[in-house]
């Protein structure tokens, strides 16, 4: 600690603070233009100058100024007013001063420190700034004559996205900020420059002319999409939402989001939003009133418990319910109908922390120290950009290393100090060979594995094929390579290990998270801040889902079905009896649907047709179902097939919380009131319990939460009502708890086989990936304008190389089959694409990319062939 | 004979010269009799292409090709050297065959540049043949980096980049910072207006930059140096790159360097030219591939450098003082001097003198002596007006101050900077508000455009002295300089801000007079601002001579003899080539 003295008042401060880091911890605030908290100090605005007294002669930036003992400052002097002023009026002589139209008046940093120094003159003169606005550029308008070159857009861009678009070009009064050759914005589009910017240089188009900053109110809320759980602030006027900020008191984010978070909220007003029941009547789909559609409702589903017993009917559900809402989704199918046929996601995407993982979530503020990183099967940067950047942080500015393991070229792999491109589908492999590396080389934590763990000699038993030169075989991945990651994977003191989850990752995400949890735990990276294994479910509420038991082998907390005694407690809680036997998984719903043992099924928020992979079966299976009963914002492909379609509330139109990848618990504020006739999940479920005669007790969500807090033990500690905007992160001490003891150690090495992928055909040469691209995520996205003037359809992404081969153009239309469909779609040639697989994102309609997947088999093949005039 | 190769004489034909030599000594069959090898910059541009023929010392100077024939035919045959090509002192108007009889010469104290003019830059064994390289082998050797570090600090040693911060204490900080990698880095990226101290010892004398850094990087535990050298010097780069494969070859760079087990290699980083990356850290952040922008110190370099690692970046020629300094002892070093400013100090002397060119005299030698007898005087029977010491960050020093010594304090003390050598030398004709002009210009474009005071307020200045070199200046504005100038030097972020107000402070110091004949009287008494210029001639003072009349290119003066000219404005474009012309200063 630093003793130092800040307008004569005696301050503490910690070692390698700045002076205005110490005098903000005192109380006293120095103006400042060019400093953020999140980015390295620059020194540019001279505005936070102070006066020190053992550095006379100068005035001294307190941004970038560290403290010294017994050193004297003084934030405030004729010396120090008057540089200020000088300044802002340099400042203010180009500047347009066209404040009145400006979307920053209200919130400008310039405007509100000519008024704090009350700069209502201006000594010099010379002609306003005269650069031509930029209004090609989509979601951000750039207009230079505002800038006051404080570089935080440039900073926050390379610092914290890592995307590195914008650069300060030109010298002296000419310089300026730009993108390469002045070329309109082509990049990740998070807007973090422009919600950075402390001017109107550059601006929210979404916002344009919408309100001014005072006029707005801001509603604080969680992100719907992925399950980074950023906090966002949703600014209101009228009735409608005009923009969405970044929340700085977010736990997850502080105050970052990608463009997802910026820019994808329009889907909550679009206008195909349906506000009214629809109930099918003579094979269309008509509008109905709620006691219409509840009761065709109700008396669907008790018809085929009566005529085919309650495992007829199931019910998926999506991973952005709320945790009341899918912990009364599961209860009502569980209580009320009597079935454990519940799940989400597909199945596919939850299995990693669902039944993979054997250790506690890591933090995502740690990840800053974290000292290694391994990110695999993970394009983490786009399906989870915040926490991407969180990686780059780590890595670019506190000298963490970063193992890339992936067969696409992904933006961190730039960053990466190795870089492995291994094999689609091979994952398994490659993790058991760096743990196989790891243990041959007696790299391992002998110490936490002998104290804290159980299974190694079964572990290294089964790790004993992984030799480097059958990783090889398996994975692409040279030995030499293989080695090397393992060797720096070790070294480190607190490596964290990243994975994602969706619907685009098909295979078998539990021993995925199984062997990576191995690696963790051999090298003693549990149980320590920034150590461990990070599974990120796709959706904003998958972590919840789990949570909240809407798997088919879970009750809420997660606890397991089989255990005789939760079962008990829930049959006392719920007053009915709970099956023993574990529901169907949604690919086992989907095959009993197509084989007509499950007659009723129950969407709730969940697009299979669209989604899901083998859409064309999914279609098929759904056609044979009795009954089908919809719940959803849009008339989506799956609804379309509905009986009745029950219109449900966004997440801006309802309170409730989400838990994130990370354990955290988030409160969601209503922000609008429901669109049309809408009404929450919640309610809808409480309804339509109400109508098979039964009462799952009260929707609103505090009452929910208390009941979900008194039954899964992981939640005893959340209170509804106190949870704040930075939310309850679920203790590492109820996590362990929730996982049980395991005879002393606290965790367990399981073995985990490889299963290869069966090679390509000479019919379909090509590995198909599907996944998330930065811009979209799930479907819903597809609603959003915003983030369809970015990123309007699939492409499909080929490698140079193997575009070149089958004489294949950027833009050219391809024919893409596979052994379940096939398409057309327009190619994009980009080097990031590895040869022999090529990838197209799932979120779209049309067309969709999970026609082309099998459900069954863990990689899909296809062929692909260039579509000419006669072909067409 | 010693034929000089430095870029002013390269620029002025001498390798055709050369070769003109060389094939007439093949005519003559004298090819093996005599050596002729190229040098670096021999000093005195002025007179290029030069050329030293030993043993006798004689300088011939403005050579052409064609006079090679007679000067191998007198001088090497017939043992007369040719008295038309050696140098006239002006003054006297004597012809002075041996080069250290030219005053220019024999009032320099070579120590920087003591190989110049002598050795081929391109042979290192020519730099071993005047011991080069015997530093390195004792600092290796048969010292510590402590012994090194406390040699070089009792030396007094100081940066001669500009700042004149001590050599050793610099070394010291970062031998005792801690961090596994270190860098020793070379400031070449020389660029204020006029001056070539650092192209000349890269040009003429590559390796004792090479020997300098590697004592530096065993001095504070570095294995690794960069050379940041402006692109603009093609030369320096190529002699640097022979250099440090030759070195390499010798076993001087790279690992265990003369058996001694110390590592260190250099690589060379071509500069694009920003002036702002000759700043400590700007050239850090350009080396590491970014936009050549300063970074807030603290953390200063020492502790935080290239890559955030320990570094120290030292000058071209305080790097050249390095090796004998270890040679010869810190006391052979600081014996010349002054109290603060110990050794030498390289000037690049231009502008209104006679004897244009690089000189290297001792610390505390008064501008007198650089100017009137090194120098050779101001041409043209013109009078001193003032000296710019230090370039755009320096000041004007007035003639009442020429018998200012040049050191540190001194010059500091005026006003002006030391710098790092740039002298220019102006003459009565020269109008200080527009000289204070061209350097604001200078140090506005040149400005990275980070921070405030610097990138605006620079230009705000210049704007204003615009105004008054254009007959718009208006009371105030000397105040309004003054006090702009105050927030610029206080608050700028690195040394380019910092100083740029200097040129506009001197002269607003020692020539309040000339800014008030602008701004009230809309005169510029030099007669150089253009826009102040009525363009009449005074009949007091034409000796109608008619000059003017003849060099008119638009025919807008009357003249007949005996008869005052006369200007006819309407024609007249201005050019100013009758005020240039005129030899008694009769046009205002």
């Amino acid at each position: 600690m630093i003793r130092l003295t800040i307008d004569h008042q005696e301050v503490v401060a910690e070692d390698g603070a700045t002076i205005l880091e110490a005098a903000a911890r005192a109380g006293i605030r120095i103006p400042t233009l060019c400093y953020h908290e999140k980015l390295q100090p620059f020194g540019a605005c001279r505005i936070c100058v102070v006066e020190v007294e053992q550095m006379k002669g100068r005035l001294t930036p307190s941004c970038s100024t560290p403290v010294t003992e017994g050193m004297v400052v003084r934030t405030s002097s004729e010396q120090i007013i008057k540089a200020r002023k000088t300044v802002l009026e340099l400042l203010l002589i180009q500047h347009p001063l066209d404040c009145p139209w400006c979307d920053k008046g209200g919130e400008c940093q310039l405007q509100n420190l000519t008024y704090e120094y009350g700069v209502s003159r201006n000594r010099f003169k010379d002609k306003k700034s005269d650069h031509p606005v930029d209004y090609l550029s989509p979601l951000v308008e750039r207009n230079t004559n505002r800038c006051v070159l404080c570089g935080m857009c440039v900073r926050v861009c390379d610092e914290v996205v890592g995307a590195s678009e914008w650069s300060m070009v030109n010298r002296g009064i000419s310089t300026r900020i730009a993108t390469d050759f002045d070329r309109p914005l082509n990049c990740e589009f998070c807007g973090e420059c422009e919600n950075i910017c402390p001017v109107g240089a550059l601006t929210n188009r979404m916002f344009k002319f919408k309100a001014r900053a005072w006029e707005v109110e801001n509603v604080s809320t969680v992100c719907s999409f992925c399950s980074t759980g950023c906090a966002i602030k949703l600014s209101l006027k009228d009735g409608r939402i005009v923009r969405a900020l970044g929340e700085e008191e977010g736990a997850a984010n502080q105050g970052s989001l990608c463009i997802k978070g910026r820019f994808g909220y329009e889907y909550v007003m679009s206008g195909e939003r349906i506000s009214r029941p629809l109930v099918r009547k003579n094979g269309t789909l008509t509008p109905a009133t709620w006691e219409e559609a509840l009761q065709a409702v109700a008396e669907g589903l008790k018809a085929i418990k009566e005529q085919a017993g309650p495992e007829a009917i199931a019910g998926l559900c999506s991973a952005r319910l709320t945790n009341e809402e899918a912990y009364l989704f599961q209860k009502l199918l569980r209580a009320v109908i009597g079935t454990n046929n519940v799940d989400n996601s597909g199945g596919y995407a939850h299995r990693g922390y669902s039944s993979g993982l054997s250790l506690p979530p890591l933090e995502f503020k740690d990840l800053q120290n974290s000292d290694r990183f391994l990110v695999i099967r993970s394009n983490v940067s786009e399906t989870h950009p915040v926490v991407g950047y969180q990686v780059n942080v780590a890595v670019k500015q506190k000298g963490a290393q970063l193992i890339v393991a992936d067969p696409r070229r992904i933006k961190l792999a730039r960053f990466a100090q190795t870089y492995l491109a291994h094999k689609p589908g091979t994952e398994i492999a490659l993790l058991n060979g760096l743990a196989h590396t790891i243990l041959t080389e007696g790299l391992e934590n002998r110490e936490f594995v002998a104290a804290e763990t159980s299974g190694i000699e079964e572990l290294k038993k089964s790790l004993a094929q992984f030799t480097p030169s059958f990783v090889e075989q398996a994975t692409g991945i040279v030995g030499k390579d293989l080695v090397e990651a393992a060797r720096r994977f070790a070294s480190g003191t607190r490596a964290a290990i990243i994975i994602s989850a969706g619907m685009g990752f098909c295979g078998d995400d539990a021993a995925l998270a199984r062997s990576a949890a191995n690696l963790a735990l051999i090298t003693g990276n549990a149980g320590k801040p920034g150590a461990g294994v990070l599974f990120l479910g796709e959706k904003s509420n998958s972590h919840g889902s789990v949570d909240m038991g809407a798997v088919p082998d879970l009750l809420p907390g997660p606890q397991e079905l089989a255990d005789e005694a939760v079962r008990q407690t829930f049959a006392k809680a719920w007053g009915a009896a709970i099956a023993a036997q574990p529901g169907l998984t949604c690919e086992q719903i989907i095959a009993g649907a197509e084989q007509g043992s499950i007659k009723a099924l129950y969407c709730a928020g969940e697009n299979p047709v669209q989604s899901y992979p083998d859409t064309k079966k999914i279609k098929t299976a759904f056609g044979k179902l009795q009954f089908l009963v919809v719940q959803e914002l849009f008339l989506t492909p799956t609804a379309q097939m509905a009986h009745v379609v029950l219109p449900a509330a966004s997440f801006a139109e309802k309170d409730g919380t989400y838990t994130n990848a990370e354990g955290r618990v988030q409160r969601l504020n209503q922000a609008l009131p429901p669109c049309g006739e809408t009404k929450s999940d919640a309610e809808i479920f409480c309804n339509v319990a109400k109508a098979l005669g039964k009462d799952l007790g009260s929707w609103n969500p505090a009452a929910v939460m208390a009941e979900i807090a008194t039954l899964a033990p992981r939640y005893h500690a959340v209170s509804y009502a106190t949870l704040t905007v930075k939310g309850h992160r679920l203790s590492e001490a109820a996590d362990r708890e929730a996982l049980g003891a395991d005879g002393a150690a606290r965790f367990s090495l399981r073995p985990v086989d490889f299963i290869a992928p069966e090679a390509p055909s000479a019919e379909f040469p090509f590995t198909l990936l599907i996944g998330a691209t930065l811009f979209h995520c799930g479907t819903v996205s597809t609603r959003s304008a915003a983030i369809c003037s970015v990123y309007p359809q699939a492409r499909l992404e080929i490698n140079p190389g193997d575009a070149r081969a089958l004489d294949i153009r950027d833009n050219d239309t391809v024919q893409v089959s596979s052994a379940t469909g096939a398409m057309t779609i327009t190619a994009k040639i980009i080097a990031r694409q590895s040869p022999g697989a090529v990838f197209i994102p799932y979120h779209f309609l049309s067309p969709a990319a999970q026609e082309l997947a099998s459900a069954t088999q863990l990689q899909t093949r296809v062929k692909i062939e260039k579509r000419t005039e006669t072909s067409l | 004979m010693l034929v000089c190769a430095g870029t002013g004489c390269v620029a002025s034909k001498s390798l055709a010269v050369k070769k003109a030599l060389e094939e007439e000594l093949v005519k003559r069959n004298l090819e093996d009799e005599v050596l002729v090898v190229a040098t670096g910059c021999n000093g005195f541009c002025a007179a290029g292409p030069v050329m030293v023929v030993y043993p006798e010392g004689i300088f011939y100077q403005r050579l052409k090709p064609e006079d090679m024939a007679q000067l191998v035919e007198e001088h090497l045959l017939q043992g007369r050297p040719v008295e038309r090509l050696m140098f006239t002192d002006p003054a006297k108007k004597k012809t002075i065959p041996r080069m250290h009889d030219i005053s220019f010469f024999g009032l320099q104290e070579l120590r920087a540049l003591r190989n110049r003019g002598i050795i081929d830059a391109e042979k290192i064994d020519d730099y071993i043949a005047r011991n080069g390289y015997f530093a390195v082998a004792r600092a290796l050797m048969e010292m510590s980096a402590e012994q090194i570090i406390s040699e070089i600090k009792e030396s007094g040693l100081r940066g001669r980049g500009g700042a004149g911060f001590s050599t050793g204490m610099k070394w010291e900080f970062a031998a005792k910072a801690r961090g596994d990698i270190k860098y020793a880095l070379c400031n070449g990226d020389e660029g204020d207006p006029g001056a070539f101290m650092d192209r000349s010892i890269l040009e003429a004398d590559p390796h004792v930059v090479l020997e300098g850094m590697t004592i530096a990087a065993k001095a504070i535990g570095a294995h690794e140096g960069y050379i940041y050298v402006r692109a603009e010097y093609p030369l320096a780069v190529s002699r640097l790159r022979i250099a440090i494969n030759q070195a390499r070859e010798y076993g001087l760079l790279g690992k265990n360097i003369l058996g001694s087990g110390f590592d260190f290699d250099v690589e060379i980083y071509q500069g694009a030219g920003a002036f702002v990356c000759g700043e400590e850290t700007a050239l850090m952040t350009s080396i590491e591939g970014k936009r050549g922008m300063p970074r807030p110190r603290p953390p200063f370099p020492a502790y935080q450098g290239l890559w955030k690692k320990p570094t120290i970046l030292n000058n071209v020629e305080t790097y050249a003082n390095v090796p004998p300094i270890i040679l010869n002892s810190a006391q052979w070093f600081n014996r010349l001097g002054t109290e603060g400013s110990k050794g030498t100090k390289v000037f690049a002397v231009t502008g209104a003198i006679n004897n244009i060119g690089l000189v290297e005299v001792p610390m505390g030698t008064p501008l007198r002596t650089i100017i009137y007898d090194i120098g050779g005087g101001i041409p043209n029977r013109r009078k001193l007006k003032a000296v710019q010491l230090g370039g755009p960050s320096g000041g004007c020093v007035p003639e009442s101050l020429v018998d200012t010594p040049v050191d540190f304090e001194s010059i500091t003390k005026t006003g002006a900077i030391m710098g790092s050598g740039g002298m220019v030398v102006i003459d009565e004709t020269s109008c200080m508000v527009n000289l204070a002009k061209f350097f604001l210009e200078f140090t506005q474009d040149e400005s990275c455009g980070k921070c405030t005071p610097c990138r605006i307020g620079t230009k705000v200045m210049l704007d204003i002295l615009e105004n008054i070199c254009a007959g718009k200046g208006a009371e105030g504005d000397v105040e309004t300089l003054e006090d702009l100038s105050v927030t610029i030097k206080n608050a700028s972020l690195c040394g380019l801000g910092q100083t740029a107000p200097n040129p506009v402070l001197t002269t607003i110091r020692y020539f309040r007079d000339e800014y008030d004949a602008h701004i009230k009287d809309k005169i510029c008494p030099a007669v150089s601002c253009t826009d102040l210029i009525k363009f009449e001639v005074v009949s007091d003072l034409c000796k109608k001579c008619g000059k003017c009349a003849k060099a008119c290119p638009v025919l807008a003066i009357t003249w007949e003899k005996g008869n005052v000219a006369c200007i006819d404005k309407a024609i007249c474009t201005k050019c100013k080539t009758c005020i240039a012309t005129c030899p008694f200063r009769a046009i205002a």
